[in-house]
C-alpha cells in the first residue's frame, strides 16, 4: 500500500479480500506506472512480507507491467 | 358525513360487486365509475378532486393503466387518496406505485371487510397495503439488494467476460497484459462472489449483466 503511494502514481487502487474454501485472499490491484519484475530487486519491505507470509503457510505473488499497474496477490490457508 | 368514490376498473362484473360491497356500508357513495384511467382523468379535470375523498382502481386498464391514473392523480390533484385493487402481486410494481404515494393496495381476491378497511383507513388519512402486498415488497427489495450488492470491478468484468468468451486462462493473461496466477486469482474470487459454482455459472453471469453480446 505504502508502495503503490510512494511511487506507482496510480489513480485506482482495487482491494479484494475473499475467503475461498478455507483460503484466505488478498488482491491488491493498481493502475499505476508499474514496474519490470525481472529487473528489480526486493527491497526491505517486500522481503519482510514475503517472509512472514511464507511463515504463515501462504504464497505471495507480484504481477507488474511497466505502464499497467501492479497486482500484488496473497493466499493463506486458515486452519 | 358522505365520502364519494371513484372506481376504475375495466371489468364490469368487477365494479358491480365493489358498488354491491359498498352498498352496505351507508357513508360511502360512488360519484363515478371508469372503465379506464383516461375517462377519470377527464371527469376530474372538469369537475376537480374537490369533492372526491377516494380513487379506487384497477391496474390493467385499456387506454390508460392504474400506474399512470396514479401518478397524474397525485401530480394534480394530492389531495385525493389512491386505492389499488389489483390481482397483481409483483414487487417491482408495488414499489412503483409506492414511488409514487399510492395510498394502498390491496389484492384483488381480498375479503370483503379487508377491502372496507382498506378504504377507512386510508380516508381517515393513513396507509394500507395488505400483507401479501407487503410481503411481495418486502421480498423484491431484498432481491434487489442482493443482486446490487455484487458490484464488480472493471478488471473483474474484463475477466468475466474473456472467461464467457472461452478464452483460456493463458489466452486471458496475453490479452490482459496479466500473468496466469492472477488470472486464477481473478477467477477464483469471481466464482466466490458471484456464488456460483463454475465457469457455467460464470457464463450465465456475464450473460446476465450483459457482458456477452449474442
Amino acid at each position: 500500500m505504502t508502495n503503490t503511494l510512494k511511487h506507482a502514481n496510480a489513480t485506482v487502487v482495487d482491494v479484494h479480500l475473499n475467503l475461498i474454501d478455507k483460503e484466505l485472499s488478498l488482491l491488491f490491484e493498481d493502475n499505476g506506472m508499474g514496474f519490470d519484475t525481472s529487473k528489480n530487486v526486493d527491497g526491505i519491505g517486500l522481503q519482510n512480507l514475503k517472509s512472514r507470509i511464507t511463515s504463515l503457510n501462504g504464497n505471495i505473488y507480484m504481477d507488474s507491467t511497466e505502464n499497467r499497474g501492479t497486482i500484488m496477490s496473497i493466499e493463506m490457508p486458515i486452519s | 358525513m358522505k365520502y364519494n368514490l371513484i372506481i376504475a376498473d375495466d371489468h364490469k362484473m368487477f365494479v358491480d360487486g365493489l358498488i354491491s360491497i359498498l352498498s352496505d356500508a351507508a357513508e360511502f357513495s360512488v360519484t363515478l365509475t371508469a372503465k379506464n384511467g383516461a375517462q377519470v382523468e377527464k371527469y376530474l379535470s372538469i369537475n376537480g378532486a374537490k369533492d372526491i375523498h377516494l380513487l379506487i382502481t384497477d391496474l390493467t386498464m385499456p387506454e390508460m393503466d392504474g400506474f399512470e391514473l396514479n401518478k397524474i392523480v397525485k401530480e394534480k390533484y394530492p389531495t385525493l387518496k389512491t386505492l389499488v385493487v389489483s390481482m397483481h402481486i409483483d414487487g417491482a410494481m408495488i414499489d412503483q406505485l409506492i414511488r409514487n404515494n399510492v395510498d394502498g393496495y390491496v389484492p384483488k381476491n381480498a375479503e370483503k371487510d379487508e377491502l372496507l378497511t382498506a378504504i377507512r383507513t386510508i380516508i381517515k388519512g393513513e396507509k394500507y397495503f395488505s400483507s401479501e402486498i407487503k410481503k411481495a415488497y418486502t421480498d423484491a427489495m431484498f432481491e434487489n439488494k442482493k443482486a446490487e450488492e455484487i458490484n464488480l470491478t472493471d478488471r473483474e468484468k474484463e475477466v468475466l467476460k474473456l472467461i464467457a468468451e472461452e478464452n483460456t486462462t493463458q489466452e486471458i493473461a496475453d490479452k490482459l497484459f496479466l500473468s496466469k496466477h492472477t488470472i486464477e486469482s481473478y477467477r477464483k474470487n469471481l466464482i466466490s462472489k458471484l456464488n456460483v459454482k463454475n465457469l457455467a455459472g460464470l457464463t450465465k453471469h456475464a450473460l446476465k449483466i450483459g457482458l456477452l453480446k449474442i
